[in-house]
């Protein structure tokens, strides 16, 4: 009976297109064309610009050879390389036990919060890494930082009168912190997901053993996400190494320099230093490309797979007396990262002048006014980062969408493959290298494009892709593969059936990516520092500035104004995809 | 502690009548609107040693609660828990042992082997925790994994051997410490029906040879059957009846419980007339004799309830009794092999039955007749209220 039915069914789905295989075929395989040239336009957007600026440093005189040389003779280097090596280390162990004890804290014990860990992902979107490096120097800078300045208050009723510090932010010190706080959410994401994973009946099953809970942890609950930390851990070594905003904003000023700045200030120098600068970006790409690929080994080796039962909620472990102390730190945390620098921002922003003192009195909105009536570079720069990380975020996840839906059909053809490449490859070779290649390519002849918008728009493009299409990957991912098919046999074309059943269900992955990639593209300072000018003004570009001039007030508005942009942004698409998440969720 | 703790390998003089005793424990959760939940509603239960409890009942009714409140995974409202005369639970002593000092053995659903140990490693570590010596673990493990019959597999991992032998690795790490207690969490309910009838006959085969004390939750009927030395029947926190197997399915408690224990035919009625014990009740399909309807008087509203298995089927060939005899019409045939199902209608009313012999067609007249002592009584309205036998 039941095989009689199937027979049937498969006989029927055949009939249509053996009587009339032209039209339909040609029609789905429109969509294939358009969605594999847009594959093949971005190949072309990432892979032009990189092999222009390869070429362009490589073939000059002296060759390799030569631009290697000439990457050696810079003055300074070997400092530079140090600087950066003990940096990452350093912050990437430190972040990672602090990312580690918030990830466990949250999942496993009775200290858990359930805002911290919903906010802990999105604060760096909410405070881009260049305003709270900003609102951090705010606080910490040693004659007028509102910290040093409370501190001091504090110990001169005890007696002990000090005219500067005790803190300085320009120092290794405080270079480490402000890295550690932009990469413990990279490690807690990585290792707070895999505990959720993990089978709690494993570890209800040691304390069944006689096991305590700490003795738990070390046998049973560390082993099992392993891989995980091990994933998180390169995550932020990759994020680390091609940070740039926050050691420009702290570092530089205090002579710590890394490779990240070294390499923007080469392309920013007259006359530009495009060789070296495309040979020490080589040492970045083998840096991530390593790391990304270790990474995706460890995941992949992980043989220990978890067999998993019924997903009951673990029973939190008491901590007891442990239980506030611990809270106190993860709200530490997200005051030192979210708020005290925005209440620091907020401070300078409304005062006539930055001193360690706050003047009640003299408090006023004007340089908000000025920012957005004065014809000045600030509103410019700020209506310009608006308006392209309004448009630029709709293109990205529109082509991402389309390539992630493409990719995953034709998952092994040379154009799918190709596209998934093309995706992914700005993510290894970082945002400055990118930089640095659309200015070899696209700002003198045949384009001609350098100090436009346009430069920017498509290099935003290009290094928001590996984040667009990770989101829209997910996004599909989630869209049942029946309901596609479900369509196509309804006789819908490839098209069609993207445009009515796939896309309208992608929508809130695709939401959430839209905000993400939107605040990337608001608070990029990387391409941005290289890329903007006198002419195309933005607004990370504007901050690097003033802080190189040193104008506090005019930053901290600016960053303010960046902040609440994002904040806006980020809570609304939160908000937009929950509610279409539930409606869908009542519709099933 | 310390001073019960010598109460552990119990041997016959030490050995507490009753292994586990639970009095009046009470587990609320608050869901996210505030509304307050009764997962377990003042339950007290005495589990005799050696004795194999099944905790049956559909799912949200508590019976998983109540286990995890036994192992301490999960801490209890209120009430009091005694293990092997060792207190593990007591809200007014404001005493709960954790999970690692309650020495019950338990095996979980998923079986939980920790999938980057060894099967040697995952039976010793109970071992190993409490700190025994190298030597004595190691031999203890391979007595242990030869009792449940894999001594050869203990240097695989878990992801490399079967699911039966993954339960019987699961059963060595419950039982190697001595655990006299061992829970199971429906550790059947993720393998697919042969190996499960299998598994089903090797956990009861482990019962008989090692004398454990078993607390063994599940929400497949025929599984408490097979298995249990009485069965505890939870509904909405509460045990809705405790008993053997056969008390429970011959003689429900409730239409509750009538109903979870094999099927059902429900008929609404009203009580005619009271002989003794004995009393008829007026349905739809006609007067049913009962032979034993205890608490009923003449005018009560009653459920009547019929097993399809309880009725019979004649020809309408006049052999049939006067009592408890109705004709009807085959609706439904089906063949099932051992036995066929039928849909037979009585006046309108559709009644299943379960009868061996010669397969009926459709249309089909037929006499329907039970024996009075088959036909169970419930007040009505029982269905909600679930008294304890």
């Amino acid at each position: 009976m039941a095989a009689d039915l199937e027979v049937h069914a498969a006989a029927d789905t055949v009939t249509p297109s053996s009587h009339d295989p032209g039209p339909p075929a040609r029609r789905r395989r429109g969509f294939a064309v358009a969605a594999g040239s847009l594959a093949v336009g971005m190949m072309l957007l990432v892979l032009y610009p990189l092999g222009t600026a390869w070429i362009e440093a490589f073939t000059g005189e002296g060759g390799i050879a030569g631009a290697f040389r000439l990457a050696a003779e810079e003055p300074n280097i070997g400092r530079v390389l140090l600087n950066t090596v003990v940096v990452v280390l350093v912050s990437v162990v430190l972040a990672g036990v602090v990312g580690c004890t918030f990830a466990w804290l949250s999942e496993r014990t009775d200290a858990s919060l359930g805002w911290i860990s919903r906010t802990l992902p999105i604060l760096p979107m909410l405070i881009p890494p260049i305003a709270g490096a900003a609102g951090w120097v705010v606080l910490g800078a040693p004659a007028a930082g509102y910290l040093n300045s409370a501190i001091r208050g504090v110990l001169g009723l005890v007696g002990i009168e000090l005219q500067r510090g005790p803190l300085t932010i320009h120092s290794w010190y405080g270079l480490v912190f402000v890295y550690v706080l932009y990469l413990v959410p990279l490690v807690f994401l990585q290792v707070a997901a895999a505990l959720r994973n993990v089978d709690p009946s494993l570890e209800e099953a040691s304390r069944s053993s006689g096991a305590s809970p700490l003795r738990t942890l070390r046998d049973v609950t560390i082993p099992s996400v392993k891989p995980a930390v091990g994933a998180g851990g390169l995550l932020a070594i990759i994020y680390a190494f091609a940070l740039f905003s926050v050691p420009v904003v702290i570092g530089y000023p205090g002579g710590i320099e890394v490779l990240s700045v070294r390499i923007v200030n080469l392309m920013r120098s007259f006359p530009v230093q495009l060789t070296t600068a495309v040979t020490l970006g080589l040492i970045m790409m083998a840096v991530i490309g390593s790391g990304l690929w270790l990474q995706r080994r460890l995941l992949r080796s992980n043989r220990f797979a978890t067999i998993s039962g019924r997903s009951a909620r673990p029973t939190p472990i008491p901590l007891g007396r442990w239980k506030w102390p611990a809270r106190i730190l993860m709200i530490g945390y997200v005051l030192s990262t979210a708020v005290a620098p925005l209440v620091g921002l907020i401070l300078v922003s409304v005062q006539p002048f930055w001193s360690g003192r706050i003047n009640w009195g003299a408090m006023s909105l004007d340089r908000y006014f000025t920012l957005f009536s004065g014809a000045q570079t600030a509103r410019q720069a700020l209506i310009n980062s608006v308006m392209l990380a309004t448009v630029g975020a709709t293109v990205a996840m529109i082509i991402a969408a389309i390539v992630a839906a493409y990719a995953a059909r034709g998952g092994n053809s040379l154009i799918g493959r190709g596209a998934d490449f093309a995706t992914k490859l700005p993510g290894t070779v970082s945002n400055i290298l990118i930089g640095v290649a659309f200015i070899a390519a696209f700002a003198g002849p045949p384009l001609r494009i350098g100090g436009t918008l346009l430069i920017l728009f498509l290099a935003y493009i290009v290094i928001t892709m590996p984040q667009a299409s990770f989101s829209a990957s997910a996004a599909y991912a989630q869209v049942g593969r029946d309901l596609e098919e479900a369509s196509l046999s309804s006789g819908a074309t490839q098209g069609r059936t993207f445009r009515r059943i796939v896309l309208p269900l992608m929508v809130p992955g695709l939401a959430a990516g839209w905000a993400q990639v939107f605040v990337l593209m608001a608070g990029d300072i990387t391409a941005s520092a290289m890329l903007a000018g006198p002419g195309n003004p933005v607004v990370g570009a504007f901050m690097l500035d003033e802080v190189n001039f040193g104008s506090y007030g005019s930053l901290t508005t600016i960053a303010v104004a960046l902040i609440l942009v994002s904040s806006v942004v980020v809570f609304t698409f939160l908000w937009l995809s929950r509610r279409i998440g539930l409606g869908q969720a009542h519709n099933g | 502690m310390s001073t019960l703790t010598s109460v552990t390998n119990g041997t016959a003089q030490t050995r507490a009548a009753h292994s586990i005793v639970l009095s009046d424990l009470t587990k609320t959760f608050v869901r996210r609107s505030g509304e307050e939940v009764r997962a377990i509603d003042d339950i007290s239960l005495q589990v005799g040693s050696g004795e194999f409890l099944v905790l049956l009942g559909p799912s949200g009714c508590g019976k998983t609660t109540l286990l995890r409140c036994l192992a301490g995974l999960e801490t209890p409202s209120s009430g009091s828990i005694v293990v092997e005369d060792r207190p593990a639970y007591d809200s007014d002593a404001g005493l709960n042992v954790p999970p690692e000092s309650r020495r019950m053995g338990m095996i979980f659903q998923s079986y939980a082997l920790w999938p980057h140990m060894t099967v040697q490693k995952n039976v010793g570590y109970p071992l190993k925790v409490r700190g025994d010596r190298r030597s004595d673990v190691d031999q203890a493990v391979h007595r242990t994994l030869s009792m449940v019959g894999i001594p050869e597999l203990a240097d695989q991992y878990p992801g490399q051997i079967s699911g039966g032998q993954q339960q019987r690795v699961a059963l060595a790490r419950a039982l190697v410490g001595g655990n006299s207690v061992v829970l199971f969490d429906e550790p059947l309910s993720n393998v697919d029906a042969k190996v499960r009838e299998q598994l089903r006959l090797e956990i009861k085969q482990m019962h008989h040879e090692l004398g454990f004390t078993a607390i063994y939750v599940t929400h497949d009927q025929e599984e408490a059957m097979a298995l249990a030395t009485r069965i505890a029947v939870l509904s909405k926190g509460e045990v809705a009846q405790l008993g053997t197997p056969a008390d429970i399915y011959e003689r429900p408690a409730s239409l509750v419980v009538g109903r979870f224990i094999g099927r059902l035919n429900e008929l609404e009625g009203t009580v005619r007339r009271v002989e003794g014990r004995h009393c008829t009740i007026e349905t739809a399909i006609g007067d049913v004799a009962v032979q034993d309807c205890a608490t009923v008087a003449v005018g009560d509203t009653v459920t009547v309830g019929i097993r399809p298995e309880h009725l019979r089927l004649d020809r309408g060939d006049g052999s049939s009794p006067e009592t408890n005899a109705w004709p009807g019409t085959v609706e439904v045939p089906v063949y099932l092999g051992a036995h066929n199902d039928y849909v037979v209608d009585v006046d309108g009313v559709e009644m299943q039955v379960s009868s061996r012999g010669p397969l009926l067609s459709r249309g089909d007249q037929v006499v329907l007749h039970v024996r009075p002592h088959e036909v169970h009584v419930f007040p009505s309205g029982a269905a909600s209220s679930a008294g304890v036998a």
